[in-house]
């Protein structure tokens, strides 16, 4: 259940933690709250299962890689609801 | 899919959908109308208003249709609100369905003083609290008969007792417990009951609200003479229909239904503990004092929302007991309220309900699917 995850940037650690803890774009939120359930405005429980459904999305990217590590800016629509600038510059690890 | 969601709702069945079909297309006059369309409509809801009342014991006139259990329990507690002038005074208890709860604190703010009955580690009210609340000021005491979460069934004889020797009115919400538990209204002898028809593979939108004969009520909808000027609007003939068709296959199949729930309930909580899985059963022991297929379960450290969404994602479908306010999701009332000493409810709790629908192959999924996530989470 509890997957962590580590993304780094230029080589520093700016996120360490539960791959459920990630920040996610507001403008992602409502956009996927659109796409499940035709809502703009979701309440907390529905912005709770939106981001799992992002984050369980990552885990799935993350898993398929060889090495679990997604990286740089051929996966940048994949990981483009992740709040962190330079995303394109990004580097994400499956630590467990 | 792997349905275990049944206290949520029900599927109607195709014996349930046959029934009320015609009620759509070819017998589709408005009920009010003196005219051959208007009279096969209006027949139709006599006709379901008489089955249900003789399924339940009660007066055909006894009944309401409602759109749901909510409305069931907002026309009974603010009807009797609107129309007592003398009594101040409203108790209920602190693990009721929101539509109670929320109803009992609007009339809080209307000026009613609202008591709510604490209740034992298995759900029980307390009967002593109770009879020392209770008072000739009491309008109305609203008690959940089978509890939506955790499945406890309310002794209500004794609850009745009480209200008896205090002349108050007694309102039972019995939307969770209709064909999983006998009802006989007239053995009841409680003044008011909520019904829903989806518990139990009756379409979403209706219920009733049961009245014992000559209580007076203040109607919360007004515009009409529908339903002996007790709820104006016209009235939902095809959901009539379906509701009572699904309460006579329901009442039909109690007997052996109850029997066959609290041998799935068994057989998971068994299966679960011959994997040495760790759980915690929210409510009472399965058996007499537990709604049939409710299973309410909190697995030590482990999130019930993150379990439920692994679920989900395999196909599996449960519930948990949370409520949301504009920035949180929190643990529900119900698991609050049976264990007031615990601060933190960080795990939450899972509840499987289980239906008519349910097979052992649904109980084994659900097995397998989450062995592995707890094992997970006791590994890290």
């Amino acid at each position: 259940m509890a997957n962590k995850v580590r993304i780094t940037k230029n080589g520093h650690v700016i996120y360490e933690g539960n791959i459920l803890d990630i920040p996610i774009k507001e403008d992602a939120i409502i956009k996927k709250s659109i796409e499940v359930f035709g809502d703009e405005d979701p309440c907390i429980i529905h912005q709770s299962f939106v981001i799992k459904e992002y984050t369980n999305q990552l885990l799935d990217h993350l898993k398929e890689t060889p090495d679990h590590c997604l990286e740089k800016e051929k996966l940048k629509e994949k990981i483009d609801f992740i709040d962190f600038t330079d995303i394109d510059k990004i580097c994400i690890e499956l630590l467990e | 899919m792997h349905y275990l969601d049944n206290a949520a709702t029900t599927y109607v069945t195709k014996e349930v959908f046959d029934a009320m079909k015609p009620y759509f297309t070819i017998y589709g006059g408005n009920p009010s109308s003196i005219h051959q369309a208007g009279i096969d409509a209006k027949k139709a809801i006599n006709t379901a208003r008489n089955t249900i009342a003789k399924l339940l014991n009660c007066y055909p006139s006894e009944l309401v249709f409602t759109s749901g259990g909510t409305e069931a329990t907002n026309m009974c507690l603010k009807g009797l609100a609107f129309s007592n002038h003398t009594k101040g005074e409203i108790i209920t208890t602190k693990i009721e369905h929101h539509a109670t709860l929320h109803t009992a604190q609007f009339l809080e703010d209307l000026g009613y003083s609202v008591y709510y009955l604490n209740v034992d580690e298995e759900g029980f009210i307390d009967l002593d609290e109770l009879r020392s609340l209770i008072t000739d000021n009491t309008l109305v005491v609203s008690i959940i008969l089978a509890n939506n979460e955790i499945g406890t069934l309310q002794h209500i004889e004794e609850i009745k007792k009480i209200c008896d020797n205090a002349r108050t009115y007694l309102h039972i919400d019995a939307v969770q417990a209709i064909t999983h538990i006998p009802i006989d209204i007239t053995e009841l002898d409680v003044d008011f009951i909520s019904i829903s028809a989806h518990k139990f593979h009756g379409p979403k939108g209706i219920g009733a609200l049961y009245i014992k004969d000559g209580i007076q009520l203040e109607p919360l909808i007004h515009g009409g003479a529908q339903e002996r000027e007790r709820r104006a609007g016209t009235e939902n003939v095809p959901y009539i229909v379906g509701f009572a068709k699904a309460l006579e296959v329901g009442i039909k199949d109690l007997a052996e239904y109850r029997k066959r729930l609290d041998e799935y309930g068994h057989y998971l909580l068994n299966r679960l503990a011959e994997k040495g899985i760790v759980y915690r059963l929210n409510g009472p022991e399965i058996g007499e004092d537990r709604l049939p297929g409710n299973i309410s379960l909190t697995f030590p450290n482990c999130d019930c929302h993150e379990l439920q969404y692994q679920l989900h994602r395999q196909g599996i479908y449960v519930s948990t007991s949370s409520a949301c306010d504009s920035n949180n999701i929190e643990v529900s009332h119900v698991i609050k309220a049976i264990y007031p000493e615990i601060d933190d409810h960080k795990d939450g709790a899972l509840r499987i309900s289980l239906g008519s629908n349910t097979k052992y192959e649904d109980i084994d999924a659900f097995i397998s699917a989450i062995i592995p996530l707890i094992k997970k989470v006791d590994q890290l």
